[in-house]
């Protein structure tokens, strides 16, 4: 609308002024045609630098996220420069996501607070909108609702490690060699390794019986299956159990301590 | 010169439409090379493996020779059968198009541009002489409105077409275009361009041809260098200094001679002077604006070269469109208050370039360089017209050589000033580089402040160079003028 205003009275004052043959007319008409034009010129000033006809508003969304490692429960901070105080936070949006998310640096603000009650994403978006109606009219073909800045808070249980890229690395690479040298010295304690087929047998055992005495009537084949379903089930927990060992023994060398 | 029936210098009939038609394609593919190279500097530097400062030596040297050309074509177009001048400027444009198009090593491409500069400075004050010359006095605001589409339209397209040609396919491309089209204008100039500028024999004076090189040489090269070497430097000051001496003494064996080379009487009107003044500060206004906002769009919003070029089409569009309007308006009713509406437009859209912003719309940009422009087509042309309508036809080729060198040398003060103000303030203002390293956030926002500052400096000194012509066209006599100095074969 402004466009249309400032074009229309740019020509109606080229028209009056070198057409129209009475010069009082032509002088006094394009006189308030150029007084409307200087107007309009300082109501686009004010629109695109001043935010004339704005205000701003903050909309709260909340989102949730999930670690970008599959095995550790963590997110990835990367403060911006030597001594800003500020950050960029690595995370993902879904636990299926291939690549990692980096929530922008420039006009974003991104804060981790631990200890909190559940994970989750509160994002506070400021924009400058236009006041009405009247004013989106005016002025909003020409300069669109602006974003101004972003808050990013994330809200983390004690559950989630909050670590630096640089930490992440070296925590996968100690994990990983910490996990082999147990795995190693599993392999040549035959007495242990046999402690282990014990417990997996009583585990495995003790499931079958429960759901026997739910369901007296299974076939034989339906137990092999169950058993085979219980020793897997072991087989896993076993691991995780061994993986949280070697996280926990590889923090406590890496001198972080976890949120708890 | 009757209206019916157009005659050339021998009195014989000839037809006129082709002979402009051909006049301004011809001009038009010439003057398009002035802006052409912009964009493809970076794909040249890759090509031919040079640095951004022996690139730019592309355009830098072709203006240069345009600019050295200038003075010459007054002796030129007075000396030389209108139609041999105007196909062998056409021929040795096409030469040097070829030259480039060709270009195996940097070198040859440098000397293509040299020999296309040679052929566009003697082809732009060519083709306003001669449009000049052959409209009665009453037409020729029209008919330099049609020269304003070549002026005004062709250099403004050149970013935005080379633009879309680099993207598309090769930088060859661009000289390529231009060789056929060239050709068919020398071809079918040959049957209807006609000798219609009256010359006579005259001793060329050599010393003003050297001297005028050296100095309008030295000039204009001492100005385009301002921009990497800044105002301090001792190219800059050297070639200016020895440059501006070269020129004075130019000017004054000018002012002694019988029959001078380049001749400085028409001053004596003074609407000559003041309308060629109004020109040139016009020009000023609009030459170093259309270098700055480019850099604007492309370095602080990261538009594309081609996107950039799209972003100003607009307001080289409604040069074009308006020229011929204004230009029948002048023929009408006088320059005088086509120009005041003109330059209040120029300098209102102007304006609020100052407080341009990280994130302003583009439409608003659009819109109001549109507006610039259209007030820009109000002025150019008709004041133009107007000097040369106080000179007599005899006078013309001298007019048209003087008003152009003038408008040249203003346009090159006006790049180096804008330029130089765009730097200056920007690295004044620029943050230290301990920030970067300590808050690179901080240090972005504060770098893009200094950049802000620096390009709303150098539109500000747009805005006051609008300003002034604003104030310097109510100068202007209102009336229709008449004839004030005549050429020495009319006394």
């Amino acid at each position: 609308m402004i466009f249309v205003i400032l074009i229309g009275a740019a020509f109606a004052l080229f028209l009056c002024w070198n057409l129209i043959p009475n010069r009082m007319v032509s002088n006094g008409i394009s006189f308030a045609l150029a007084l409307g034009l200087v107007a309009t010129i300082l109501m686009i000033v004010g629109n695109f630098k001043y935010h004339y006809g704005m205000e701003r508003q903050t909309v709260t969304t909340e989102h949730a996220f999930a670690s970008v490692n599959p095995k550790a429960k963590m997110l990835l901070v990367q403060q911006v420069g030597k001594k800003s105080g500020r950050q960029v936070v690595i995370y993902k949006k879904r636990v299926n996501q291939k690549k990692p998310t980096v929530t922008p640096a420039v006009k974003t603000t991104n804060v981790i607070k631990t200890n909190a009650k559940e994970n989750k994403l509160i994002v506070e978006k400021h924009q400058w909108v236009y006041k009405n109606n009247f004013y989106r009219l005016m002025f909003g073909l020409a300069q669109k609702e602006t974003f101004i800045s972003r808050k990013n808070t994330f809200y983390v249980k004690n559950d989630y490690l909050v670590l630096t890229p640089q930490q992440a690395k070296r925590f996968g690479e100690l994990a990983k060699q910490r996990g082999m040298q147990m795995q190693a010295k599993q392999k040549n304690n035959p007495q242990a390794q046999a402690a282990m087929q014990q417990q997996g047998a009583a585990y495995v055992q003790s499931k079958l019986q429960a759901a026997t005495t739910k369901q007296p009537k299974l076939t034989a084949a339906q137990k092999e299956q169950l058993s085979k379903r219980y020793a897997a089930e072991f087989k896993q927990q076993v691991e995780e159990r061994g993986q949280q060992a070697v996280f926990q023994e590889v923090l406590q060398e890496m001198h972080i301590n976890p949120a708890k | 010169m009757s209206k019916e029936q157009a005659l050339d210098a021998h009195g014989k009939p000839y037809n006129r439409f082709m002979f402009v038609l051909l006049l301004l394609l011809g001009a038009f593919v010439a003057v398009l090379n002035q802006t052409i190279l912009g964009t493809a500097f970076p794909t040249l530097m890759k090509a031919f493996n040079v640095s951004t400062s022996t690139v730019q030596w592309l355009t830098t040297g072709f203006m240069m020779v345009n600019g050295i050309l200038i003075p010459v074509s007054a002796w030129l177009t007075t000396r030389i059968n209108t139609k041999w001048l105007f196909l062998g400027a056409m021929l040795i444009f096409e030469a040097g198009t070829i030259t480039a198009y060709l270009a195996p090593v940097f070198g040859a491409l440098f000397v293509g541009r040299l020999i296309q500069g040679v052929g566009v400075g003697i082809l732009m004050p060519l083709m306003q002489t001669v449009l000049l010359s052959i409209f009665p006095p009453e037409r020729r605001g029209a008919a330099l409105g049609m020269g304003g589409i070549v002026i005004g339209l062709a250099p403004a397209i050149g970013p935005t077409l080379s633009g879309w040609i680099i993207d598309n396919y090769s930088w060859r491309i661009l000289f390529g275009m231009l060789i056929p089209v060239a050709a068919a204008v020398i071809i079918l100039g040959f049957f209807f361009i006609k000798p219609v500028l009256k010359t006579h024999e005259s001793k060329l004076d050599y010393l003003s041809l050297v001297l005028s090189t050296i100095g309008f040489g030295l000039v204009l090269y001492g100005f385009s260098s301002v921009g990497n070497d800044g105002w301090g430097s001792r190219t800059v000051i050297l070639s200016l200094l020895i440059g501006f001496i070269f020129v004075a003494i130019f000017i004054w064996r000018q002012l002694h001679l019988t029959t001078p080379f380049l001749d400085f009487r028409v001053f004596k009107s003074f609407e000559f002077s003041i309308a060629s003044i109004i020109g040139s500060v016009s020009f000023m206004a609009m030459i170093g604006f259309e270098m700055v906002l480019p850099l604007y769009l492309q370095i602080v919003r990261g538009m594309s070269a081609f996107h950039s070029g799209l972003t100003l089409l607009g307001g080289a569009l409604m040069m074009g469109l308006m020229s011929p309007v204004t230009g029948k308006l002048f023929d009408r009713y006088g320059a005088k208050r086509l120009a005041i509406c003109g330059l209040f437009l120029l300098s209102l859209g102007t304006f609020p370039f100052m407080f341009l912003t990280e994130d302003t719309a583009i439409a608003y940009i659009v819109v109001l360089y549109a507006m610039r422009m259209f007030g820009i087509a109000m002025v150019m042309m008709p004041v133009t017209t107007a000097a040369m309508n106080s000179l007599h036809v005899d006078m013309m080729a001298h007019g048209t050589a003087v008003n152009n060198t003038l408008r040249q040398i203003c346009g090159s003060v006006a790049t180096a000033i804008m330029v130089s103000i765009l730097s200056n303030v920007t690295s004044n203002n620029l943050p230290s580089h301990l920030l970067r390293i300590n808050d690179p956030l901080r240090f972005r926002d504060l770098a893009i402040a200094a950049t802000l500052k620096g390009y709303t400096a150098a539109f500000a000194v747009s805005f006051v160079i609008s300003l002034a012509a604003f104030v310097l066209v109510f100068f202007l006599k209102s009336d229709r003028q008449k004839v004030t100095v005549k050429g020495e074969d009319e006394e």
